[in-house]
């Protein structure tokens, strides 16, 4: 009996034990929630050093280096030039003068004769006295009205062409001509007078020894270049120069010589008329001395607005007030008027087109930049508010100062202006004195480089607003995340003269509602700044999260390439779970 | 009369009971039957063992075993809360909750041993066996810091996940095993076993080491893998990954067999001894298996080729969210921690050594009923990916010369299980079943509760 029951007991029992089903591991009922816990994990994370050249990219602001720094700056550059200066020569056409007479009487010519019938020399000296004077009268057409007034002129070779002739001489008489003196135009200016003449503007007197003849013919040239409008009591007005004058030959000494013969009948006669026969060429101007005042133009002189299209949108908030930090503008002009011993000048403004209107930015005190003739070098100038202590290298020779005070506000404002436009004002050779003036040929045009160089800063005051949005991020994943909290450390060093606040939104996935917001402000030009940006509670659902930055000047240090933000021991802090239900009910046996 | 025969059981049971503290039984396959004199294949796990019989196995079908161990089972990941049953990474369930049941590495271990024909017999006064036979083993084995990183989830903790080791193997043997009573020493009997190795497939894949450290001031991960694969017309299959500079690089991406037939691909000898000591009833039992190794001819290595490491401190991002290649560097070397290089074969010979089985028990014939025995068993492993430590306390029950009955409860590596066989053996035929661990608790959906399930079957005609 004992051994049946213990056999029972040996079979029983394994198959009792085998026959367990632990009812509460029911796993078709099993809880497949599921969590991935994150605890105040910190992500370390490095990121590069942030420079301005990182955001704002190439050719949106150009760069100038100044002080061996560089900096960004609104700057253009170009070369402008006038028309050429141009005033016109003018002709006087020529006056036609009448010929004039005077008698020679010879009286008793028979006295010469000889005896026998034989042929005698006959020679006789006389001078007459009475040639009537002729009148003269010169006018130009208008000159140019650039010129105020004309002392004297300048003129190309023209020429008086005085003939004298004896009239009615017997065959084998000849005379000749001497010592004649003629009252003459005054002021005039003779080039080349020969040996055997003299003349005196002052009087005009007109002295000419020794006459060329041939066959009893005088010939005397007058080459003319020049008239003092003074002596020659010439006028100027605004039709032109006009002068009038006489020419009278005062006397004129004759030499009357023949060979006569009685038995043949031939003896010298009584009298007989001598004419002076004067022939004048064209006067033309070619030079004046005199005043001038010279308006310089030409398209030339427009210079291209300034590009400010290109600056980042970030700069062209409407809360953005932008300030030159020194700015400069350059120009390198020539003086194509430095033989004239003259000057020239140009005023220069800036000319900002808003929505609300225009702005004129002048030279101080309504200056002008002038252009000496005796200037060494190069003529180069600055127009900025305060002389720059490294001025532009191409500009720096013979450097001359020009105050603009209101240039450093030309962009200043809310916002960018839509327009800068730089404008020569009344470029002009000012009334002066000049001297032997060539108003006959073209002088070239001024001509002149210049540069504009701005280095932009903010002004105080001014904000500007980043923002950023990155969304899009639901998923089933991000649905299953529970953040706790969430926090971004990190030390800042910042070179940009801004300061930035910060402000971080978490986003719902119900249409981007604000969820959580995190602020921290980084100051301009800080070094080590700790800042933390956390956000707390239970954070679910994110769909993205926004940035709005607002910066404001911290100084008005010119912003450049090389200011940085760095952001160094970045730690991002996350506290949370992620959670997910495992769906094992439906794999489970039934 | 029947009072003193209880007290002498309870003496017995004592002393069985003491004996256990220090001499453990184990549980394997057919480990249930180590005492059992009509289980046929005693002599595999004692050499020593004989046999009243001469036999011949069912070809393919003399000893069929499979089992499947494991150190965790389900009460390790599912949870009861509030009466629901939940998993181990619901928040309900403490992190220390969970971690503190875990064993300090969880193995898992499976295999299936199959006797293609086995011919046992008298000779020489002894008793010899000759057989043959095929093994395939599968282990697996990660550090408890694993499944601890999962629970705990992210922290700025270091994590040192070191060893987790995939191994499997398959090879057919050729036994020859003979014992034979000690005359000088009434009761012993000792036996030996030689084995020719035929290896036909293998694969040892180990992440020697996958540390996270995820400090506050840098996060690095450090990896360092070796993979060994061995087996004619086994290779690696590779694919390409263009990383963000330079040339593509290859990387192993699985296994493939090329199609040809998986002969022999090496070999390898072994030795297994033992030793029985019959007393008055009680048996004393030693043996040592598998004192060998297996030489494979061509094995193929996928290496890291050392320790790789990554550092987010060897990345600076940039920040106007024009990529300088940062982050494709940083996804070039994430990845790069797991794509291991295919080394090509390695020179030389691969060897292997076996791992060694120790077994070590007693067996005590009821003084009330001969038939009636209890039993110890402790079998200890060494040189596998993990080592096995088992204990089997076993009742072992004869009561005909057909008829032999086993049931055991087992502690150990495993943890704790049941095992039990029946075998049936007369001349001209034997079947024996058994389960060195059979599933004590079941989900209402039948799903073992156990971390081992352990099964025997065999058809074999003694003659």
């Amino acid at each position: 009996m004992n051994k049946n029951l213990l056999w029972s007991a040996v079979v029983a029992v394994p198959l009792l034990l085998g026959s367990c089903v632990d009812q509460a591991y029911d796993l078709s009922q099993i809880d497949g929630t599921s969590e991935f816990k994150v605890t105040n994990l910190t992500l370390p994370l490095n990121l590069k050093e942030i420079s301005l050249r990182d955001l704002i990219k190439d050719g949106e602001i150009k760069t100038v280096t100044a002080g061996g720094k560089e900096f960004y700056a609104v700057t253009e550059s170009g070369h402008f030039s006038s028309n050429p200066i141009s005033l016109g020569s003018v002709t006087a056409k020529a006056p036609v003068l009448p010929a004039v007479r005077a008698t020679v009487k010879l009286g008793a010519t028979q006295s010469a004769t000889g005896m026998g019938g034989t042929a005698v020399a006959f020679e006789k000296t006389v001078t007459v006295t009475d040639f009537p004077a002729q009148t003269v009268t010169i006018s130009t057409p208008p000159l140019d009205p650039s010129i105020l007034s004309v002392t004297s002129i300048k003129t190309r070779p023209m020429y008086f062409d005085m003939d004298i002739t004896a009239e009615g001489l017997p065959a084998g008489m000849t005379v000749a001509f001497d010592n004649a003196e003629f009252e003459f135009m005054k002021g005039l200016t003779l080039a080349s007078l020969p040996s055997n003449c003299s003349y005196d503007p002052k009087t005009g007197l007109l002295k000419v020894s020794k006459i060329e003849c041939v066959n009893s013919k005088g010939k005397i040239q007058l080459d003319v270049r020049g008239l003092d409008l003074e002596q020659g009591g010439a006028t100027f007005t605004s039709s032109g120069l006009k002068f009038g004058s006489e020419i009278r030959l005062k006397s004129l000494q004759l030499t009357c010589s023949m060979n006569t013969d009685k038995m043949a009948g031939i003896n010298p006669p009584s009298s007989f008329n001598v004419c002076l026969n004067t022939k004048v060429s064209d006067m033309t101007v070619s030079h004046v001395s005199g005043r001038l005042q010279y308006n310089i133009d030409g398209s030339g002189l427009k210079i291209p607005p300034v590009d400010l299209m290109s600056l980042p949108d970030f700069l062209n908030n409407g809360r953005t007030d932008l300030r030159l930090a020194n700015p400069q503008i350059y120009l390198s002009l020539n003086n194509p008027l430095a033989q004239y011993n003259i000057y020239f000048q140009t005023g220069l403004q800036i000319r900002t087109l808003r929505p609300e209107g225009t702005a004129i930015y002048a030279l101080d005190n309504d200056g002008v930049v002038r252009v000496d003739p005796a200037a060494v070098g190069a003529n180069n100038f600055v127009l900025s508010p305060t002389l720059p202590a490294s001025p532009l290298g191409e500009y720096s020779s013979g450097l001359r100062h020009v105050p603009f005070s209101g240039l450093s506000d030309v962009l200043a404002g809310d916002g960018l202006p839509k327009r800068v436009d730089i404008e020569l004002v009344k470029p002009q050779i000012p009334a002066q004195n000049v001297t032997d003036f060539d108003i006959a040929s073209t002088i070239p045009g001024i001509e002149g480089d210049y540069t504009f160089i701005a280095p932009l800063a903010l002004k105080k005051g001014s904000v500007i607003y980043y923002g950023e949005k990155f969304d899009g991020w639901s998923s089933d994943f991000i649905e299953k995340l529970k953040i706790s909290s969430l926090a971004l450390e990190a030390d800042v060093t910042n070179t940009v003269p801004l300061d930035f606040t910060l402000n971080a939104t978490l986003l719902h996935n119900d249409l981007l509602q604000v969820a959580f917001n995190a602020k921290t402000q980084i100051k301009g030009n800080t070094d080590n700044q700790h800042i933390r940006l956390e956000f707390k509670g239970g954070i679910m659902n994110l769909c993205g999260i926004k940035f709005d930055a607002v910066l404001s000047p911290d100084s008005e240090e010119p912003l450049a390439p090389n200011q940085v933000i760095k952001l160094s021991n970045i730690r991002i802090i996350v506290d949370g779970s992620y959670c997910d239900n495992i769906d094992l009910k439906n794999v489970m046996p039934k | 009369m029947i009072a003193k025969k209880m007290k002498l059981i309870n003496r017995i049971i004592m002393a069985v009971a003491m004996l256990c503290v220090s001499i453990q039984v184990m549980a394997q396959e057919g480990y249930s039957g180590y005492f059992l004199d009509n289980y046929t294949y005693r002599f595999e796990m004692n050499p020593a063992a004989g046999s009243k019989l001469g036999y011949l196995s069912l070809p393919g079908a003399g000893n069929i075993g499979v089992s499947v161990n494991s150190t965790v089972n389900l009460r390790d990941f599912v949870y009861i809360k509030n009466g629901t049953p939940v998993l181990f990474t619901n928040p309900q369930v403490t992190a220390s909750e969970f971690i503190d049941n875990l064993p300090a590495r969880t193995n898992v271990g499976a295999s299936t041993g199959m006797k293609l024909l086995s011919f046992g017999f008298k000779a020489f006064g002894g008793y010899a066996n000759i057989s043959l036979g095929t093994r395939v083993n599968a282990n697996f084995s990660v550090p408890k810091e694993l499944f601890g990183f999962l629970k705990n989830g992210l922290s700025n903790e270091e994590v040192n996940i070191r060893d987790v080791r995939l191994k499997g193997d398959a090879y057919a043997s050729a036994a020859l095993n003979y014992s034979h009573n000690i005359p000088l020493i009434p009761g012993l009997r000792v036996g030996a076993t030689v084995k020719y190795l035929a290896a036909i497939a293998s694969i040892d894949a180990r992440l020697n080491s996958a540390d996270i450290a995820l400090g506050v001031d840098d996060w690095q991960i450090r990896s360092n893998a070796d993979v060994y694969l061995s087996g004619n017309g086994f290779e690696y299959t590779t694919s390409e990954y263009q990383p963000s500079e330079g040339a593509p690089r290859r990387y192993v991406s699985g296994v493939d067999h090329n199609g040809e037939l998986p002969y022999p691909d090496g070999s390898g000898f072994a030795a297994d001894l033992g030793a029985e000591w019959k007393w008055r009833g009680v048996t004393l039992s030693a043996a040592v298996l598998d004192m060998g190794y297996i030489t494979w001819n061509k094995t193929r290595l996928a290496s890291t080729d050392g320790t790789r490491v990554f550092s987010t401190n060897n990345y600076d991002f940039p920040t106007t969210g024009e990529g300088d290649g940062e982050t494709e560097r940083l996804k070039d070397d994430l990845a790069r921690l797991y794509q291991l290089d295919d080394k090509g074969i390695m020179a030389g010979r691969h060897q292997e050594n076996l791992p060694v089985t120790v077994n070590v028990g007693v067996d005590i014939a009821m003084p009330f009923w001969d038939k009636l025995h209890l039993s110890a068993l402790n079998t200890r492993q060494w040189g596998g990916i993990y080592d096995i430590n088992e204990y089997r306390f076993g009742v072992n029950l004869a009561p005909a010369s057909v008829l032999s009955i086993a049931a055991n409860y087992t502690v150990g590596t495993y943890g704790q299980g049941v095992g039990w066989m029946l075998s049936l053996k007369a001349r001209g035929f034997n079947l024996f079943m058994g389960m060195d661990r059979m599933p004590l608790h079941y989900t209402p959906q039948w799903i073992p509760m156990t971390s081992a399930a352990s099964v025997n079957f065999g058809v074999n005609f003694p003659f």
